[in-house]
């Protein structure tokens, strides 16, 4: 009988330290009946001890079987209470069917395997405990730290006072890490019509923006992803957009070599369109008064027509309105 | 200004006398695919169509002490700005214009028969051949015309050596002189205009200036070689430079109606039916910033596809000649078929005709 020889002398030397143990293997029974009286001491290792309890599967089989506690959550349960911080998914404690991985087999693709023994669900980061009912209690938690909005601060005074718009992007993805490289990447905005420019200034700033400036909406949109961070590239917008505003400001000599195909619009006034027709006039009439001309509805009308004509994309309705001025100029014009 | 002329119904064909077309037309004027078509039809039959009215309003309303009125006919290819210059040509022919016709620049400036340097200036370059035609258009056209007057030079010319024009001769000997020697037709067309132009501020003289696809010439570069290989700018091809400067407003007593088209041959029928165009057919993309800066202020008149009544009264001509046969094509459904095929647009009528 080696394994009873054993045990007696394992009891002999931790008798003292290891009850716990005793009462697994020895059952030391506590009577309930009698406090004062001992317990009876089993020396012999309860699973040596022949009709004790019922064999492990019967007593197994006996087992009352419980519902997966996934199954017993209630609809309405408090889900903070069940899921209070970031931890690792733990499928008895999720209600859902979630699936993720792949699964190769000789037969072919399979469905994705389920939340039960899934690796790929444990190795990713997830956000149960961000659910929205528990980002609101966070939220109502820290109330008590902010202040209102100011409700004099409306949309079209913030327009006015904070101008720049300044964009950025987080990501969180199911990944192992929660590292993205594309949150560096930053967008400010900024009207151009909050900028403090003149005519010159304000052509030349649309030059050297290029297509970073939308007419239709007036905004001025600077993408900067150069450096590696993202308040690096917050300054770097920052610098960028305040160079191009001063270089604006400067008349380089150059820029009176400016021609007709250089211009932004057509200007009537020093195109050779108006130098045609004050020719034209002045070979018809003898006392033909230049000033006094270019003041009549009729010239105001051409100039707006061929103006048109070379701002706009030229169609027919265009040709017919230049038609008709032209016709007043060239058939009834009287000084 | 009362005008001499045949009564002109609106959208009825009118039929040119062959003595007209032939005095008017027998050089330049009309392309081969029309002239196949009158010989088809034994006739010059030419629709009268509301940019013809348009000019004729117009012509009505000038007054030629006032610096030449510019007109620029534009619309689709096929729609019939040629025909609408022609019929105004023959208009301008009754009522005593002496007419200056250039049907086709294009072959001045891309396809000259031969090409020569000018004597009269270096760096210009001459095309005798082109010129020639021209200076004998210009003969036949104003014929008539010419003998009646009696225009004299204003100026001595220099031709070479021993070959001088005197002031005071008759501009039938400068022709002459230009036709009897090809090598200084450029030159002599040159000054030819130059003298109309003279005798026309003068007012000896009422000048209508005709001229077809005009656009090609403010392209800028033309398609003729220089000696050194490099391609010609088209100021430098003599006419061309004469030509255009009788389009500029510098002068009175005269008018001015040309035509813009596309390249034709860069164009395809299909894009043109469904709409999709090649480039816009309209004046001032075709004439440039150049051309619109020399023409401006001009009167654009549209030259528009057929109406209904105008395309009902084609297709009749077509059946009344037998051109139209197919018996099918003179049902109703036939003709909205012919209708729906051609997109209204004259040619297309025509050539799509050419089957049935």
């Amino acid at each position: 009988m080696r394994p009873k020889n054993l045990f007696l002398c394992l009891r002999f030397q931790t008798i003292s330290s290891r009850l716990f143990f005793e009462k697994r293997f020895y059952g030391i029974q506590k009577s309930s009946a009698d406090e004062e009286e001992f317990d009876k001491l089993n020396i012999m290792p309860r699973m040596f001890v022949k009709g004790d309890r019922e064999p492990l599967a019967k007593r197994e089989a006996l087992r009352p079987q419980l519902t997966p506690r996934y199954n017993r959550m209630p609809v309405d349960q408090d889900w903070n209470s069940v899921w209070p911080t970031a931890k690792m998914f733990n499928p008895s404690a999720v209600p859902l069917p979630v699936h993720m991985g792949k699964l190769k087999t000789v037969s072919g693709p399979k469905p994705p395997p389920g939340k039960f023994a899934n690796p790929e669900l444990m190795k990713v980061p997830n956000f149960l405990h961000l659910a929205p009912p528990a980002i609101k209690k966070h939220c109502d938690a820290i109330r008590k730290f902010c202040t209102p909005w100011p409700q004099a601060l409306t949309d079209e005074m913030c327009d006015k006072y904070f101008p720049l718009e300044v964009i950025t992007s987080d990501y969180c993805h199911a990944s192992p890490t929660i590292r993205e490289p594309k949150a560096r990447i930053i967008t400010i905005r900024i009207k151009l019509s909050s900028l403090d420019l003149d005519y010159h200034a304000k052509d030349k700033l649309k030059r050297i923006l290029q297509h970073r400036y939308d007419p239709k909406t007036d905004l001025i949109t600077i993408v900067a992803d150069k450096c590696p961070l993202k308040s690096q590239n917050i300054d770097y917008a920052k610098y960028l957009l305040t160079a191009c505003f001063f270089e604006a400001w400067k008349t380089e000599s150059w820029e009176s070599e400016k021609e007709q195909s250089d211009w932004e619009t057509f200007f009537w006034e020093k195109s050779p369109s108006k130098a045609s027709l004050i020719n034209y006039f002045k070979k018809t009439f003898q006392n033909f008064n230049e000033e006094n001309f270019l003041e009549k509805d009729t010239v105001k009308d051409y100039s707006k027509s061929v103006k048109n004509l070379f701002d706009k994309e030229e169609n027919d309705e265009l040709l017919e309105d230049y038609r008709k001025n032209v016709e007043k100029l060239l058939f009834d014009e009287r000084l | 200004m009362k005008h001499v002329g045949v009564d002109h119904i609106d959208s009825q064909y009118f039929v040119l006398p062959k003595s007209a077309n032939d005095a008017l037309f027998k050089l330049s004027g009309w392309r081969q695919n029309h002239k196949q078509m009158f010989e088809m039809f034994e006739e010059t039959a030419i629709m009268v169509r509301k940019p013809f009215h348009d000019l004729l309003n117009y012509l009505s309303r000038t007054d030629f002490e006032r610096p030449v009125n510019r007109y620029v006919l534009y619309g689709e290819f096929g729609n019939g700005k040629t025909f609408t210059l022609n019929h105004f040509l023959y208009h301008c022919f009754l009522n005593r214009f002496l007419i200056v016709h250039c049907s086709s620049p294009y072959e001045w400036v891309f396809t000259p028969q031969e090409t020569a340097q000018s004597e009269w200036k270096s760096g210009r370059i001459d095309t005798p051949v082109e010129a020639t035609i021209a200076l004998k258009t210009f003969k036949d056209q104003n014929a008539a015309l010419l003998s009646e007057l009696d225009l004299r030079t204003s100026k001595k010319y220099t031709w070479s050596l021993r070959e001088t024009t005197e002031e005071g001769e008759p501009l039938l000997n400068l022709i002459d002189y230009g036709l009897n020697r090809m090598k200084k037709a450029s030159d002599c067309y040159a000054v030819l205009l130059k003298e109309i132009k003279h005798w026309a501020n003068e007012g000896k003289i009422k000048v209508s200036v005709i001229g077809d696809v005009v656009n090609v010439l403010y392209l800028g570069e033309s398609k003729v070689l220089n000696p050194d290989k490099t391609t010609a700018e088209m100021d430098n091809i003599t006419i061309a430079r004469a030509f255009t400067k009788m389009l500029r407003n510098d002068w009175k007593n005269g008018l001015v109606v040309v035509a813009v088209d596309s390249s034709d041959s860069f164009r395809d029928k299909v894009g043109r039916l469904t709409g999709e165009r090649f480039g816009p057919d309209l004046p001032k993309y075709l004439l440039t910033e150049k051309g619109f800066q020399d023409l401006d202020p001009f009167i654009p008149i549209k030259v528009d596809k057929y109406t209904e009544n105008e395309f009902e009264n084609c297709l009749d001509y077509y059946i009344r000649k037998n051109y139209v046969n197919h018996p099918a094509a003179k049902t109703e459904m036939g003709r909205k078929e012919i209708k729906f095929m051609s997109a209204y647009n004259p040619l297309e009528v025509y050539k799509f005709c050419w089957l049935l």
